[in-house]
């Protein structure tokens, strides 16, 4: 019997550590949902107070959205030499970055098998390369015992096969379906240099009835450290670098260093599960070589990638109507007061220059350090009742929860919410619910005279 | 057996300092609010809402006057005049009420951002379209979002969709597997929660909600989700990407 025992006691204790072991996200961790303070360096000295950051006036007639971080270069004529893309983050120059983010991809270049769209600009374009866009991403999947599980080959359903054998369909058992309208990433350089803890901050000074949830996921390019997630409708990245090389493989299927799997996932033992697998008629079917896939991974050696990065890095954050009309100011203070203030932040200001930050792989630079920002978003998730049911990988109780929309220059668009199924704000505040809800029932006390002066706010932003 | 009992103890010794051990795992310095990667799974739905009592009139009123305030009322023409049902599937009740605009009331029910949304189902809404608009003596439909788990009693539950078009005959609230079990082998939507069941310009068919807005469903002619959701309509492969060199060579 004490054999017994102990073989049971070994069982056990080596079921513990394999379970421990296979958890991905406790590489290099200490624990597994702690992310480390990113701090300015010993000894630093505090430079002149933060000042606002450079802001675009979202008009693509007008030559703004560079904000100095890094070389500008000038315009590329392909006719005449092509775009050099960086080799490491910061080395490269803005217009060569803009002109990589703004190329169409074809099959040989990696495109596919299935993708959505065959380049970055083809989605991030109104009103500006980086912007919005009112293409759909479509994801789905199916309940097990409460918990969310991915369809057969991934959540994510491509729009668009290289081959019409591989186009993706769902089954009917697939019934939890969601919409993701395209999120913009101007000013996504400034949000990535918010330091965790001031994220942190931010989100313990929320009421707890509204206080949201920030997600560790892990940063790509510094071996899955955890860092706070602020990009994605879920939040599901924390670093541009892992940002651009989630779309590059989920968004267009050309897979690289950045993707999260190496960018070796025609070759790995598990392909057919990692890059862009196909749900067809015939079930899920390994599409990812020849003839469906015929380039050699990984598909981009990580210079588009970090062009991606880089560009979006660079960018100008969104600016304020310019001039506010008189009804966006009279609402200005409503906006605070009705509590829409409480998970839309309105200001949030960057780490130091020289700290370093995504897990030890990036430094904040001059250009980007020290900047007050206004993106109007705590970059956390709530439940406020629009929830898709999808979970990524923030774990299974976020299923209903999404990151606040960042509302800085949202009059660039006409379709709301995460699923853009909402045209116009007003309607858009009354689908609040949940944590939202006192806050739109504080909207709708208003007179409306005040309801119209808050509506030209937001759309002044 | 006394060797059994031993063994048992030891066993849930074991057991304990394991759980304890993965506890404590869980929660060493731990900032609230944060969830991870491989968090554990937790049920995404909730329990379902206490049973309530049934609506009387009195308070089904009162609801409809904290939203409309004196600009609509209960039709008192039509009965059943409300229903009761989790329709938005959060597992907090929701009321369902036929109401009509009061008369020399219309411009506030036509106000330009009511603090409701109004809504055709059969109309899907598109950005630059006109707003609809609500006809005075026009019965309509309005759906009440509970708040919580005192439903849509609660002081709180303002949530409302106002639907035109949308009262038929033999109104009823029924369960998704209702409508599963009378609709067998017909494809249909996903369904977040209760449906109402109707008679609509003569068929028989269900409003429900989408997770954005309620719309209708017909068991014989439901094909699909909406077109207005289609991603990326239409799309072919270039064939001329197709026919490069290097994919030529590849596929060789």
């Amino acid at each position: 019997m004490s054999k017994l025992f102990k073989v049971l006691a070994l069982t056990l204790f080596a079921a513990l550590a394999l379970s421990l072991w296979l958890s991905p996200a406790t590489t290099g961790q200490k624990n597994k949902n702690e992310v480390d303070p990113e701090a300015p360096p010993e000894g630093a000295v505090a430079l002149a107070a933060p000042t606002e950051a450079l802001t675009t006036d979202m008009d693509a007639k007008t030559d703004d959205l560079f904000n100095n971080f890094g070389a500008r270069g000038t315009p590329i004529n392909e006719c005449v030499a092509d775009a050099v893309p960086p080799t490491a983050r910061g080395n490269g120059r803005f217009e060569d970055n803009k002109f990589i983010f703004e190329e169409e991809e074809t099959v040989a270049d990696g495109l596919g098998p299935t993708y959505n769209d065959v380049g970055c600009v083809t989605c991030h374009q109104a009103v500006d390369t980086g912007a919005f866009g009112q293409q759909m991403e479509f994801r789905a999947g199916h309940l097990s015992n409460g918990n969310f599980v991915d369809a057969p080959g991934g959540q994510l359903i491509h729009a668009r096969g290289t081959d019409s054998d591989v186009v993706e369909h769902i089954t009917t058992g697939e019934n939890v379906r969601a919409f993701r309208v395209v999120t913009q990433a101007l000013g996504d350089g400034f949000v990535e240099c918010i330091a965790n803890q001031d994220l942190q901050a931010n989100v313990n000074a929320e009421p707890s009835a509204q206080r949201g949830t920030l997600t560790a996921v892990p940063i790509t390019e510094a071996n899955n450290t955890l860092r706070f997630g602020r990009f994605g409708w879920k939040a599901q990245h924390g670093s541009l670098l892992s940002f651009a090389g989630d779309a590059y493989l989920n968004e267009m299927g050309i897979t690289s260093k950045f993707d999260g799997f190496g960018g070796r996932s025609s070759s790995a033992a598990d392909a057919g599960t990692h890059e862009n697998p196909a749900t067809t008629a015939e079930g899920v079917i390994d599409v990812t070589g020849p003839p469906f896939d015929p380039v050699v991974d990984p598909e981009d050696d990580g210079g588009d990638v970090i062009a991606f990065a880089d560009f979006m890095a660079a960018t100008r954050a969104p600016g304020r109507q310019n001039p506010i009309p008189a009804a966006a100011v009279r609402g200005d203070p409503l906006f605070n007061q009705v509590g829409c203030a409480v998970c839309h932040t309105r200001t949030l200001t960057t780490a130091p220059a020289g700290t370093v930050i995504n897990g030890g792989a990036f430094t904040v630079p001059a250009a980007l350090g020290d900047k007050i920002i206004h993106p109007f978003s705590d970059f956390a998730l709530h439940d406020v009742g629009t929830g898709d049911g999808i979970v990524q990988n923030a774990g299974q109780s976020t299923a209903n929860q999404m990151r606040t929309a960042p509302l800085w220059g949202i009059r660039a668009r006409n379709r709301f919410m995460h699923d853009g199924l909402s045209v116009n704000v007003s309607e858009t505040i009354q689908r609040h619910a949940g944590q939202a809800t006192a806050a739109r029932n504080a909207f709708n006390a208003l007179t409306a005279a005040q309801r119209a002066d808050l509506l030209a706010f937001v759309l002044s932003l | 057996m006394h060797h059994l009992n031993i063994i048992a103890k030891r066993f849930h010794a074991l057991m304990l300092l394991l759980l304890s051990l993965a506890i404590s795992g869980c929660s060493r310095n731990e900032p609230a609010n944060i969830q991870a990667a491989n968090s554990q799974p937790a049920e995404q739905t909730a329990p379902d809402a206490a049973p309530q009592s049934s609506p009387t009139v009195t308070e089904v009123n009162e609801a409809v006057s904290r939203i409309f305030k004196q600009a609509a009322r209960v039709d008192s023409a039509s009965s059943p005049n409300f229903l009761a049902g989790d329709f938005n599937g959060d597992k907090s009740t929701d009321i369902a009420v036929i109401v009509k605009p009061v008369a020399g009331k219309l411009g506030e029910m036509n106000q330009e951002f009511p603090p409701w949304i109004l809504r055709d189902p059969f109309v899907p809404p598109k950005p630059g379209t006109p707003p609809i608009r609500i006809a005075e003596n026009e019965v309509l439909l309005a759906v009440i979002h509970g708040y919580g788990p005192k439903g849509w009693r609660d002081p709180e539950a303002t949530q409302t969709y106002l639907l035109k078009n949308s009262v038929g005959q033999d109104l009823k609230a029924q369960t998704k597997t209702e409508v599963a079990n009378a609709n067998k082998g017909n494809s249909s939507p996903r369904l977040a929660g209760d449906l109402i069941g109707e008679t609509l310009q003569g068929k028989s068919g269900y409003l429900y909600f989408d997770g954005a807005q309620y719309s209708w469903y017909d068991p014989k002619t439901f094909k699909g989700e909406v077109d207005a959701r289609v991603v990326h309509p239409g799309m072919k492969p270039n064939k001329f990407d197709l026919l490069h060199p290097k994919f030529v060579r590849a596929e060789k």
